[in-house]
């Protein structure tokens, strides 16, 4: 039996389900405070700091990884090695988390009232500084997202990652997870009138997103599938092989169907009937589905990712390569 | 071009005595139990009765363009111009394990200080360009050292081949 890839285990995986997921929270409620600004104030500001606390265990999740947390600093005392994509990515996180922070304490009522108190050009600005931030933080989040796949297709001896999809697939799965933390925020706290109108939008927003993430997903793993006996096998451990269970139930199953059929009920109820309300736990279950699906994700694709040169069970699968040539 | 050195395999030689492998956790202070800088693979090859069994000692490759020091996000890993041995900065290096996924033999291995590979002994007092410890001990002279024009020459009358690796260009010689 092949054994699964362990180098990097559960606290990437965390990392990557929870970067994603932040990126994915703060670009919905940014792009909601920019069409609808002052509305929806729960949901913007719940959102808001779900990006921030996720990211922020994210990035410990991250750091405790290595084995050397506090060298891992020097990461950002200048560009150390500007062909690595983790030295790129390591300042990205950095400026979209201060973006976060800075919108988090500008969105939350009480501590903007405070610093309009201590500092009064920025209780005047209040308005215009979260706009900016909206806008900075909506190419931050896209560029979050992404790099959480970026980081393992930039790594050429893991057959598995070596391809455009995988960003493509985390970025979707990011947003997807997003949409459910903050669609959560919408069906729980959201008292403004125009409630109704927000879920439902955000209802048919998880219905597109799990369709082209299913797409996506479809996609990688045909195209893995084709592209060479290593990219096979290591496609095959998640599609038939002994992570398969793991597979088809909590990405597939729980991560895909879950979310769209819990979407599909509230947009059917929402049509039939103007103003029903149903209980909250058909949103708040579809979006625990869709988070679930989104960690089981990432967790499986790290723990399928072979390392190439260790894919041959014999020995390395180069020097057989070369044996097979002198021979 | 500057000097690159390397290592030349040659498995109609190599017995699987592993002296290689001691030689190189004594010389360098490895803990038993923990990694090994250089490994003898054994690669079975046919079907009863005709299998045939080859040994291949195996450890860093010092490659031409290293695809470890690329994604170090640390700059721990450098190339020395002076004769192309691939070295690790254990005081820079962070142990986030990029590096394991860049290299196409997965040679990066970890202790507690940091990543740990072969630096042709230069770490343990070997002048470099001299003959590292695995090579000195090899009683059978499986295993060689030199610049890639005098293993080349070396390996010249034989159907030898250099590793090959997309993009990396290592600097070992297999026959």
């Amino acid at each position: 039996m092949v054994e699964l890839q362990t180098t990097w285990s559960w606290l990437p995986a965390i990392y990557l389900f929870l970067g994603g997921l932040s990126a994915g929270a703060f670009l919905t409620v940014s792009i909601l405070h920019l069409v609808k600004p002052d509305r929806f104030k729960k949901t913007v500001t719940g959102g808001v700091w779900t990006a921030v606390a996720a990211l922020a265990i994210g990035l410990l999740a991250l750091v405790s990884e290595v084995e050397k947390p506090f060298q891992a600093m020097i990461l950002f005392k200048s560009f150390v090695n500007g062909s690595s994509w983790m030295t790129i990515g390591a300042w990205l996180l950095l400026v979209t988390f201060v973006v976060f922070v800075l919108s988090a304490l500008f969105t939350t009522d009480k501590l903007a009232d405070w610093l309009g108190k201590v500092c009064k050009p920025l209780g005047r600005a209040r308005a215009g500084i979260n706009k900016v931030l909206a806008i900075v933080g909506i190419p931050c989040s896209l560029a979050v997202a992404a790099y959480t796949g970026v980081l393992l297709s930039a790594a050429p001896a893991i057959p598995l990652w070596g391809t455009w999809l995988l960003p493509a697939l985390f970025t979707v799965s990011a947003l997807d997870t997003g949409v459910a933390a903050v669609s959560v925020f919408a069906a729980v706290l959201e008292k403004d009138e125009g409630a109704h109108g927000l879920r439902t939008a955000l209802e048919w927003t998880v219905l597109c997103l799990v369709a082209i993430e299913a797409v996506v997903l479809a996609a990688f793993l045909t195209t893995m599938q084709g592209s060479g006996a290593d990219e096979a096998l290591a496609s095959g451990l998640l599609v038939s092989g002994p992570l398969s269970m793991q597979f088809w139930a909590l990405v597939v199953a729980v991560g895909l169907v879950g979310p769209f059929l819990a979407a599909l009920v509230q947009v059917a109820t929402a049509k039939r009937k103007k103003d029903a309300a149903l209980v909250p736990a058909v949103p708040v279950g579809g979006a625990a589905c869709a988070l679930v699906g989104g960690f089981t994700l990432r967790f499986l694709v790290l723990a399928a990712g072979l390392h190439a040169a260790l894919v041959s069970p014999a020995a390395l699968q180069a020097v057989q390569g070369v044996l097979l040539f002198v021979s | 071009m500057a000097k690159q050195y390397g290592f030349y395999m040659d498995t109609e030689r190599c017995i699987k005595c592993w002296a290689c492998e001691v030689a190189c956790k004594q010389w360098n202070g490895i803990k038993a139990g923990t990694i090994a800088r250089r490994k003898v693979h054994e690669v079975e090859s046919g079907t009863f009765p005709n299998v045939t069994r080859t040994f291949v000692s195996m450890s860093c490759m010092h490659c031409a363009e290293p695809a470890c020091a690329a994604v170090c996000p640390a700059g721990a890993i450098s190339k020395r111009g002076e004769d192309g041995i691939v070295v690790v900065d254990k005081e820079k290096c962070i142990g986030c394990h990029y590096c394991f996924f860049a290299c196409p033999f997965g040679v990066p291995q970890y202790t507690d200080e940091g990543m740990d590979k072969c630096d042709c002994c230069i770490g343990n007092g070997v002048t470099p360009g001299d003959t590292p410890h695995c090579v000195a001990t090899c009683p059978t002279k499986a295993l060689q050292f030199g610049t890639m024009e005098e293993l080349a020459e070396k390996v010249s009358g034989k159907t030898a081949k250099q590793m090959g690796a997309a993009a990396a260009n290592p600097s070992v010689f297999v026959s």
